[in-house]
């Protein structure tokens, strides 16, 4: 048992074992909806017009990864957990590790074993392949090539973390309610990045010369789209910058809600 | 030794403070925190446990703030309330999780108060009724053998029976250095045990004694027929109970609820000038 005041990652894994009955719970549960969304997409690629229920099932399961924190949602035994000896530092870092990391992996470990299990039975169980392939013939023809922006697809996933950060955020400092902050927190922030999206599309838009066909005049429709697509990485980037913000704004406010908070 | 030093709370800008001014030094031993609905009781133990941060003042243990929430102070201060919840399945599984944070935990101490309450430990918590939970929850924070307990209505729910197992309980867990401050409005439940009183009032601490000076100070006597020296006095099935001057040679046994009633009658400011008498030295040591 440490006996000091300082960080101390004996006092991390103690913070882990206290916590995991809750974890080991939400764990199950995520790795459920996984599969369960895994399996609905798996059932779209069969379907001619696949893409809705594909980005339906992945909406709820990039839901449920917002949802991570909800764990810690907790409002009977708060007291319980707001007397633990464990300095602010240590519970900030145990909820952003199980917040950023490890619920995420557990989907992604939930995910490729069921693309694992399916390969034996189907050609179409690595599905993000299958529909990513769907897209680029269907952008093909369309004279779009969306090889020049594969690279900085991934990147997009960051901005899942703002969502995520945001519900970790309502939890740990609502009093009341704080499943249902947490919840109105991930809606809000999403709702929040789709504005900030549109605004950013039709600036680019504009920039790319969208005013000259709303004034009637004719533009190249290939060069319009390939512009388009060629500056919204920086709308990437931004975003990469936004996530990065929105970490360090969440690290340092926990930080001080475990420093200060009030039973 | 706990030390408050002009401790004034107050939950939000525009109410009245909960606490003020209190000051105070508590020793090893076991309190009775008393005080009407609404003095500030559980805004006290809340301060004490370092759940809440005075807005004004200063609470220590041993020259450590626990408002600063340093591990190495926090795992010397436990705080049960009546009200709270266990955040796992079972006792034993609490042992497994929550009691590593505290060095001083002692699983024999936690058998021992389970089967004096007739538990094992292995019971589901949500299954059992409320008063079984309450007696699961006390066995165990008698167990984590902290320096401070601090207990919030600890005889809540509980059967007679097990009253007088959580009286030998709280006796069996004292040490020398512990200190466990009993909050409660059924005073007789525990009243043998305690070896000090913090009285609150409004926000106000009244007093803040050892038991043995206040039976030197007062004397709690009954008579057949009202006493005219009595400092206060209250019929009671026949007879009369009254609180007189002590002569601090006879040190009668601590009648808390009369006492109680004594301070929040006309009486109050009487009593309280006898009690508090070197109200300069507030210091609660024997």
């Amino acid at each position: 048992m440490t006996l000091t005041d300082k960080f101390s990652t004996e006092r991390l894994i103690m913070l882990w074992r206290y916590y995991t009955p809750g974890m080991t719970r939400q764990l199950w549960l995520t790795a459920a909806l996984t599969l369960l969304c895994y399996l609905i997409s798996l059932g779209a690629t069969f379907l001619p017009e696949s893409l809705g229920l594909y980005t339906f099932a992945s909406f709820v399961l990039m839901f449920g990864y917002y949802c991570g924190p909800l764990h810690f949602a907790r409002f009977r035994d708060r007291n319980f957990s707001l007397q633990l000896p464990a300095t602010a530092a240590e519970r900030t870092l145990f909820m952003l590790f199980f917040t950023m990391i490890v619920v995420p992996a557990v989907m992604v470990v939930t995910w490729y074993a069921s693309v694992g299990i399916a390969s034996l039975f189907t050609a179409n169980a690595p599905i993000t392949t299958v529909m990513l392939a769907r897209v680029d013939a269907d952008a093909a023809q369309s004279g779009v090539n969306l090889g020049q922006f594969s690279d900085v697809m991934c990147l997009q996933r960051v901005q899942d973390v703002i969502p995520m950060l945001v519900c970790l955020l309502c939890v740990t400092s609502s009093r009341r309610t704080p499943v249902t902050n947490g919840i109105i927190g991930v809606i809000v922030s999403l709702v929040a990045m789709s504005m900030i999206g549109g605004i950013i599309g039709l600036t680019i838009g504009f920039t790319a010369g969208l005013h000259d066909a709303l004034n009637g005049n004719t533009i190249d429709t290939d060069a319009f789209v390939s512009k388009l697509t060629s500056m919204m990485i920086y709308t990437v980037y931004l975003i990469c910058v936004l996530a990065i913000l929105t970490f360090i704004y969440t690290a340092v406010r926990l930080y001080r809600t475990f420093r200060h908070q009030q039973s | 030794m706990i030390t408050l030093d002009n401790v004034s709370y107050r939950y939000r800008k525009c109410m009245p403070d909960a606490l003020d001014g209190i000051t105070a030094q508590v020793s090893p031993g076991i309190y009775l925190l008393l005080g009407e609905n609404g003095a500030g009781k559980t805004t006290l133990l809340h301060l004490i446990a370092g759940l809440l941060t005075p807005t004004t003042g200063t609470c220590d243990l041993d020259g450590d703030s626990l408002s600063a929430r340093r591990p190495t102070v926090m795992r010397r201060v436990f705080f049960l309330s009546d009200d709270m919840d266990m955040p796992f399945a079972t006792v034993n599984e609490a042992v497994r999780r929550h009691a590593q944070f505290y060095p001083t935990f002692s699983v024999e101490a936690l058998q021992a108060n389970l089967s004096d309450f007739g538990l094992t430990g292995d019971e589901r918590l949500k299954d059992l009724s409320l008063g079984s939970r309450h007696k699961s929850l006390v066995a165990y924070a008698l167990a984590l053998g902290t320096e401070v307990l601090l207990l919030d209505e600890p005889a809540n729910g509980l059967d007679i029976d097990a009253k007088k197992s959580l009286r030998r309980m709280i006796a069996r867990s004292m040490t020398d250095d512990r200190t466990i401050i009993v909050s409660t409005h059924t005073v007789y439940d525990l009243e043998a045990l305690f070896d000090g009183l913090l009285l609150l009032s409004h926000g106000s601490m009244l007093i803040s004694r050892p038991t043995w000076q206040i039976a030197a100070r007062l004397g709690f006597v009954t008579s057949t027929t009202p006493l005219p020296d009595a400092l206060y006095q209250e019929p009671e099935a026949g007879i009369f109970r009254a609180i007189v001057k002590g002569d601090g040679d006879d040190e009668s046994a601590v009648n808390y609820s009369l006492l109680y009633s004594a301070v929040m009658s006309d009486a109050r400011d009487r009593i309280l000038s006898i009690i508090n008498t070197d109200t300069e030295n507030n210091d609660t040591d024997r």
